[in-house]
Order: structure tokens, then sequence, then C-alpha cells
């Protein structure tokens, strides 16, 4: 603005000045007047519409950006894994790596294939999802031996009864506890009609309490491996009182049994720790005391 | 119409846009009022006014400042010339930029020190219509596009009506200066 621009804004700001010095205070104009409805409601609306879009506005404005950086994270991890990927195989492929690292990375993958393959298939056998949700539900007082199919899926499965058995997380299980004995009904069992009474006792002056779900495992000549089930039911916690025995009558016909197998054994969990009973098939027996 | 509230861009802005409705609805509502003398019409003045201003809220940069209360007075009587005017059924101006132009502009050479009372009481009698155009150009140093987006007219208008004023303005202080010589 130059200097005749400058005189003619001062002017017109002291005009302006003249006339707002006659307009009474706000205080006093609202006493005088009342906006009419249609003037407070048009004007609501205006507000409550500027609300709306400028918190509308701010939320776009703080978040698309951090959608972004997820697209940017996921496009990362996704290249990173690529990568990864791709060196990994390069390296497996050009024998660079030992004997075990080529030939344990295959075990390793078909293990943790077969175990999906067993779980789908269970999966399938137990039917519906809304069925296998409150075994879900159940499996957080599940004791984690019964349950840990997913960590053995690192280990080295066997071939057993045309699926894949992986070793039992605890291999060392004894038949008696300080206050807690369990027996079955018979020992070598007839494979035509594989139902056995397992027989809990407590011998204590406490009670004491035993997980109602029994995992059956197999001797295959190195190590107790965990047969999985046939059908998978929700075991719960049960008190025994002390001094006194219970038995449980197991079914076994749901389970894929070889029954040239040499030894079998029932494992549960009482509350002092994991406890079993072990049995046979009557041919077994047989062929064995003929040896 | 609630397209325009797009450019009130956070809630900053839209708490300063509420409070300036607070703060100054009657005011602005007795400026309209003085103009138009009608009620009614002074709140449709109003509520152009605040329309108006959700695009040029970045003029009101403090609330409570004297400018802004200057700013709204502008706003509000330049809405209100606009209802009187389409009460008048006015015809647009098709005045073209040269014919607002002609008869030379020789109003730089009246704005001195000198004639500084004679221009007060010419601007305190020229017409609105004009008045606003020069208070937004050299109070509100605002351009044309800005002016003609507040009046509803376009920017080539802004600037015929703009020499309009200059020449009208121009007139009156020859004949005040002229009738005391």
């Amino acid at each position: 603005m130059n200097k005749q621009e400058e005189l003619l804004a001062q002017v017109l700001e002291e005009c302006l000045e003249e006339d707002l010095s006659f307009v009474p205070p706000e205080g006093e104009i609202a006493r005088k007047h009342r906006f009419s409805e249609d003037f407070e409601k048009f004007m609501q609306e205006l507000l409550t519409e500027a609300s709306r879009r400028s918190r509308k506005r701010e939320i776009k404005k703080h978040f698309s950006p951090r959608f972004g950086q997820w697209a940017a994270c996921i496009l990362v991890f996704c290249v990173c894994g690529g990568l990864f990927y791709y060196v990994s195989g390069r390296i497996g492929g050009s024998g660079m790596g030992t004997k075990s690292d080529t030939s344990e990375a295959p075990a390793v993958e078909s293990a943790a294939d077969e175990t999906l393959d067993t779980g789908a298939a269970e999966g399938g056998q137990g039917a519906s999802p809304e069925e296998a949700e409150p075994e879900s539900a159940a499996s957080e007082d599940v004791p984690p031996e019964l349950n840990s199919r997913e960590e053995s899926a690192g280990q080295q499965g066997r071939d057993y009864c045309g699926r894949v058995v992986y070793p039992a997380e605890v291999q060392e299980v004894p038949e008696e506890l300080e206050n807690v004995t369990t027996r079955v009904n018979c020992p070598v069992l007839d494979e035509d009609d594989p139902v056995l009474m397992l027989s809990i006792g407590n011998t204590g002056e406490t009670d004491i309490s035993y997980f109602n779900r029994y995992d059956l495992e197999v001797w295959l000549g190195d190590a107790w491996y965990r047969i999985p089930e046939g059908s998978e039911e929700a075991g719960e916690w049960l008190t025994l009182e002390a001094g006194m025995a219970v038995d449980e009558e197991i079914d076994l016909s749901s389970y894929e049994i070889d029954h040239d197998a040499s030894q079998y054994r029932l494992v549960t969990h009482v509350d002092q720790g994991v406890i079993c009973a072990e049995f046979t098939f009557e041919e077994v027996f047989q062929r064995t005391m003929e040896e | 119409m609630f397209l325009f509230l797009a450019l009130l861009d956070s809630p900053e802005e839209q708490e300063k846009f509420t409070e300036v409705y607070q703060q100054y609805r009657h005011f602005m509502w007795y400026v309209a009022n003085q103009k138009l003398q009608d009620a009614h019409l002074a709140e449709d003045a109003v509520q152009e006014a605040f329309l108006a201003l959700t695009r040029h809220l970045d003029q009101v940069e403090d609330v409570h400042s004297p400018r802004t209360k200057k700013f709204l007075a502008t706003v509000v009587r330049s809405k209100a010339v606009d209802i009187l005017r389409r009460l008048r059924q006015e015809e647009e101006l098709t005045e073209s930029l040269s014919e607002a132009q002609t008869g030379g502009d020789i109003l730089e050479q009246y704005l001195t020190k000198e004639n500084y009372n004679h221009l007060v009481s010419c601007i305190l009698e020229l017409d609105d219509s004009y008045r606003v155009i020069f208070e937004y150009k050299y109070i509100y140093e605002m351009g044309d596009a800005q002016i003609g987006d507040i009046l509803g007219i376009s920017a080539k208008n802004v600037n015929v009506r703009y020499f309009r004023a200059r020449k009208k303005l121009q007139k009156m202080i020859q004949k005040e200066v002229g009738c005391l010589e």
C-alpha cells in the first residue's frame, strides 16, 4: 500500500469506528431483540454441522496417515519375509548348510503339516465349530501335558497306524504317587473289547483332585508316544475324598490302536502331579509269555 | 449450503466460529437492522454473514479484538446491502470496467493529510455498497477474489464496483473541496 492508500485505510477505519461507537453493548441489544425460532434453528444446524464436519475431518486427518503407516509396516514385513525365504532357500539349495540343516528342515515342516492335518481330521470328526468352542474354553483348565499337541509339533514324529504320533511331554510317569495310586482292572486287554476300568485311589488323609480326561500313550521302542484321541471331550477336575477310590470306565474304541504294540499306558493328572496306569493287549501278552 | 462449512478445518476453528457467534450475533443483527430497518431481514443478513464467515474465518485472528468486531460489521453490512439490492430488484452491474474507469482517476490527488477531514465526511456519506468494497480492500487487505466470494459476485465485478466507488468518492471530494474553495 502506498501512502495515499494508507491514508484512505486510516480514514475508513476511523469512520467505521465512529459508526460502531453508536452500537449499544451486546447485552443491551439482546434484551431488546430476541432472535426468531427459524434463525435459532438455522444457526444451531450450522453449528452442529460445522462441529460434525470438523470432527470427521479431524478423525480422517489422524487416522489416514496411520493406515498408511500400517500398510508400510506390512509391506516391509512382506519384503523382509520374502527376502529371508529367498535367502534361506538359496543357502539350503546350494548345499552351504550342514547335513542336519537340510535333513531336519523338511522333517520339521512335514511334522508341522502332519500336525495340521491331524488337527483338521480331528476337527472333522469333532464336528461343528459350535461344538469345538466349549472345548477350547475348557482347555484353559487342561493340564499342559494333556494339551500339548502344538508343542510336540517341533519334535520328531513316528509313524503309527498310518498317522504321525509325537513323543509324550513327560516320559517318566509313575503309577503311584505319595497318596495316590492307579490301577487298571485288567492289565491285559482283549482286542475285541477295548474297555478298561481305571481305578484311582486316594490313600492319603486329605482330599485330592484328579482330571477325568486321559491320554493314551504307546511305547514304540524308544519312547512313549501320545495317541491322538478320536473324539475329544472336555475334561474336568473332580474331587476324590480321603481314603476313597474311584473307577473310571474308559472306552478305547475311539482310538486307532495297533494291537501289536508292546505296551500302552493311560496318563492323567492329579493335583500332586502326573500319574499313569500301564496295560497291554492279550496277543502281545501271550507272545511275551511264550518268549 | 453446508458445503461452505468444509472450510472449518479443525476443532479450533469450529470453536472460534461458535465463539464469534455467541459473542457478536446481537451486535451483527443491530448493524444489519440499522441498514435494513427490518428485524427479520436483519436476521437474514446475519445468517448470510455467518455463512460467508465459515469461508473466511482466517480473517479472525483474535475473537475479542476490535479488528474482528469491525470485520464482522463490514461483512454484515455488505450482506444487508445485498438484501436491499435484491429487494429493490436492482440489476447487477452491467457497466464494463472501461466504462467505470472513464473520466480519469484523480482520487489519489485528493488523498492527502490536508483533506483528511473532507475524506472522513465523504466516507461517512458514501453509499455502503461502495464503502464496504473500500473496507475489504484497504482495512482487511483482501483480494478481489476473496471479496467476490463474500459478496457472491465475480472478481471482475468487484473490480468494477471498486472503480465505481473510487469515481464516486472522487466526485464527492471534488465537490466538498470545491465548495470550500
